[in-house]
């Protein structure tokens, strides 16, 4: 008997889950399916969760766009700079501040602290900006947020879970600080660096209002900045397009919405172990 | 030695008038830029071509979405912007009122160009409150909103061309219950409504475009407020209470429209011509027969003649042009011997030769001279390419920017056709100032009209009790105070 209800009940978990999966999946295809169709089936509202008339005409429109190589190239960079600086900072930040025998640790923290709720504005962070000659450089995207406050307290949370026990053996052995934060402390906090990594990650992806604020040449526009810029240019642009007579505008738009997104979800199954195991750790102190 | 000192004296005099014969460097200039187009403008051919014939070297800083927030802040930090247009007067009124831009009265006669291009009286109704010209307004011949509506379907019935409110109502009826499409099937709408946004498919017919200023009998009237737009509210409500669009519409986005109206389920829409202009390629995907036009607005009694939109428009006649699209503004950084070094600068952007420059590119690669008038070349009647030079609208913002003769390459037949017939019910604007209450409560009350609106054509409420509503958030927002505020200011420069 209990066997039986335990079947019925594991078919109706499965029932339940798969039309969740149904909810989750529908705009996703949908999205697919757009940007693959014909724009004349897509205005009408025929396109479903297959495309109709399928063809490469948004995604061809798009990878014509001149910017288009530069904003990839601009988004990549910020990045990979941007992360592994925004990391190591984050790090050589909270490794100090995670040892109780800090001389004046809790000033420092209610300094960091005060950042998250106060900020100077967008023109005294424009003045800044300007006076550190970084207009219209990229690294205008990268130094002024370098460390964010809130991945840095996670950070040191999870510094502080570790047993103080670890340093004191490595001290012995004869390392330094830097040396225990870099060959003992990172090793075990792959998850952690994992997590915030990626967190950093998308926030460089994404960047867009700074960007419009810093930036002033195209060519150093992020891949963000210019896909808003090519689906707006498509929006006023009436032409005759190819065989289809007709601008992809709106199969464009889906088609943006893939190419924004598909890197983030190709890298994300490779870090997805550290990221459910780093996803809480910051927030148990040990 | 006489001989050697004649020599070095002739050295010395050389020398001196040297400096003399040596060209003028070119004076540099930053704009600030904000548009479409996918190449850099600082590396554009189009922008190289400016610099030759204008002995400038340009600067271009672009902006991206958010243009009036990175220029505020541009501004507000005194970066060196020199000049920099925008398509919208009340952001560059608050320019204005800020400090942030120069008259240019005194720049005027050096920009002989600029100014044979105006009619006199017309660059008065720029001026701001305190009687200084700070704008160069300029001209681009684009197409505008208009109402557009299925004439095949009304030949095909056998309707006449509407010419009073009533024949306007029985045409949309005749759409919605006579099966214009033929098939039988009960199917089809009177109009489309964009959410509660295109209210204009029933002011239109008593001369009222929505959330401007109209002069009428020398009268300043805000149009949202006019006693005639309840009389729009009442014609309005009576098409959703018989049937003739349904309430449903009310929410529709502009996507949502658009399959109404490609699906060929609707019979009046408002839009923009080129925006139409894509809907019909569609829309003949499935009624290959199907054919739309600008409607000419039936008016109501007393009403001499319908006004659907106000804005871009161009009318030019023998003295010039009476209306502007955007406006240059030079910075009040810029020190008067560069002001005058800019106005010459711009004002070769409405010669002929810098009229055609912006509109069509560069001479031998985009066009060609042919018997006077320029020709595009097969490879730009593209407007992608041709933007990507720079042309057509990439350096809109100064200058006499005429497309309409270039239409024919973008465009069908039809498509330039109703984009023509767009201005006989547009209204040209006559109020390009702004005083600060309208700059402060323009948006909320336009939110306001809408909100209400689409409760009395969704009949939450009758026309009257909508517009008594309507009438009291209006004062209690601060909308009467806007009006009196701005008669007062009409009233002083009337005056002058």
């Amino acid at each position: 008997m209990q066997k039986q209800y335990s079947r019925i009940g594991q078919a109706a978990l499965i029932v339940v889950l798969l039309l969740l999966s149904v909810t989750i999946l529908y705009p996703v295809l949908h999205v697919l399916a757009v940007s693959f169709s014909n724009n004349n089936n897509v205005v009408r509202g025929e396109v479903g969760v297959l495309p109709i008339r399928p063809n490469l005409d948004a995604y061809r429109y798009m990878f014509r766009y001149n910017l288009l190589g530069s904003g990839f190239k601009n988004s990549l960079f910020v990045l990979m700079v941007g992360t592994g600086i925004n990391l190591l900072m984050t790090m050589i930040t909270a490794y100090p501040l995670a040892r109780r025998s800090l001389i004046g640790r809790k000033l420092f923290m209610l300094m960091i602290t005060f950042t998250m709720m106060f900020s100077g504005g967008l023109i005294p962070n424009y003045i800044i900006i300007v006076k550190l000659g970084l207009v219209d450089s990229l690294w205008s995207l990268i130094l002024p947020g370098c460390i964010s406050a809130y991945n840095m307290i996670i950070m040191k949370n999870f510094f502080e879970a570790l047993p103080g026990e670890l340093n004191e053996a490595a001290r012995i052995d004869g390392l330094s600080e830097l040396g225990i934060l870099f060959r003992i402390i990172v090793p075990l906090s792959l998850p952690s660096l994992c997590t915030i990594g990626l967190f950093y990650a998308v926030g460089h992806w994404n960047a867009y209002f700074y960007a419009t604020i810093y930036l002033n040449s195209r060519n150093r526009w992020p891949l963000q900045v210019v896909l808003r810029n090519l689906l707006e240019n498509a929006v006023t642009s009436e032409i005759d397009y190819g065989e289809s007579a007709s601008l992809p505008v709106e199969p464009l738009k889906m088609a943006v919405v893939v190419f924004t997104t598909a890197p983030i979800v190709i890298l994300y199954p490779f870090i997805q172990k550290y990221f459910v195991r780093g996803a809480l750790v910051g927030s148990i102190k040990g | 030695m006489k001989r050697l000192f004649a020599l070095l004296l002739t050295i010395l005099m050389l020398l001196s008038v040297a400096p003399a014969f040596a060209e003028e460097e070119p004076f540099e200039i930053t704009i600030f830029y904000t548009g479409t187009g996918d190449v850099d403008r600082n590396e554009s051919a189009l922008l190289k071509v400016f610099e030759e014939k204008t002995n400038t070297k340009l600067h271009v800083i672009e902006a991206a979405d958010d243009a009036d927030q990175k220029l505020a802040t541009l501004l507000a930090t005194g970066d060196e912007i020199d000049v920099f247009r925008s398509k919208e007067f009340i952001v560059g009124n608050k320019m204005i009122s800020e400090g942030f831009v120069r008259p240019v009265d005194d720049l005027l006669e050096y920009m002989p160009n600029f100014m044979s291009r105006w009619d006199p009286e017309t660059l008065d109704l720029f001026r701001a409150s305190d009687g200084q010209l700070y704008m160069l307004p300029n001209m681009r011949d684009v197409g505008y909103g208009a109402i557009f509506f299925r004439d095949d379907w009304m030949k095909k019935l056998g309707i006449e061309y509407p010419r009073t409110l009533e024949d306007y109502y029985n045409m949309l009826y005749a759409f919605r219950y006579n099966d214009p499409d033929g098939n039988g099937v009960d199917d089809t709408w009177g109009c489309a409504t964009e959410g509660a946004g295109s209210f204009q498919l029933f002011s239109a017919p008593f001369g009222l475009p929505l959330a401007c200023w109209i002069v009428e009998d020398g009268e300043l009237y805000w149009s949202d407020v006019h006693p005639r737009m309840k009389e729009a509210l009442e014609f309005g409500a009576r098409i959703f209470a018989d049937g003739i669009a349904p309430v449903e519409y009310l929410t529709l986005t502009s996507e949502e429209t658009n399959q109404l109206v490609c699906n060929g389920l609707c019979g009046a829409w408002q839009t923009v011509s080129s925006g139409n202009a894509r809907r019909m390629i569609a829309l003949r995907e499935v009624d290959p027969d199907a054919t739309s036009a600008v409607l000419d607005v039936p008016t109501a009694d007393g009403v001499e003649e319908g006004y659907v939109s106000m804005s871009n428009i161009v009318e030019v006649t023998e003295l010039g042009a009476k209306s502007a699209s955007s406006a240059a503004y030079i910075t009040a950084t810029v020190s008067d011997e560069d002001a005058v070094k800019i106005a010459r600068f711009i004002d070769w952007f409405y010669s002929d030769e810098g009229a055609i420059a912006l509109t069509y590119g560069v001479e031998g690669v985009s066009y060609n001279m042919v018997d006077g008038k320029p020709e595009l070349t097969e490879e730009y009647q593209n407007l992608d390419k041709l933007r990507s030079l720079g042309a057509w609208d990439g350096f809109d913002g100064w200058g006499y920017i005429e497309q309409r003769s270039a239409w024919h390459y973008m465009w069908d037949e039809e498509a330039c056709t109703n984009m023509g017939n767009t201005s006989i019910t547009a209204l040209p604007q006559q109020i390009y100032w702004s005083t600060p209450l309208y700059e402060e409560l323009g948006s909320e009350l336009d939110a306001k009209r809408k909100e209400i609106f689409a409760q009395v054509l969704g009949g939450a409420y009758t026309a009257e009790e909508g517009w008594d509503l309507w009438m009291s958030e209006f004062d209690r927002i601060g909308g009467n105070d806007m009006v009196e505020e701005m008669r007062a200011e009409f009233a002083a420069r009337s005056a002058k």
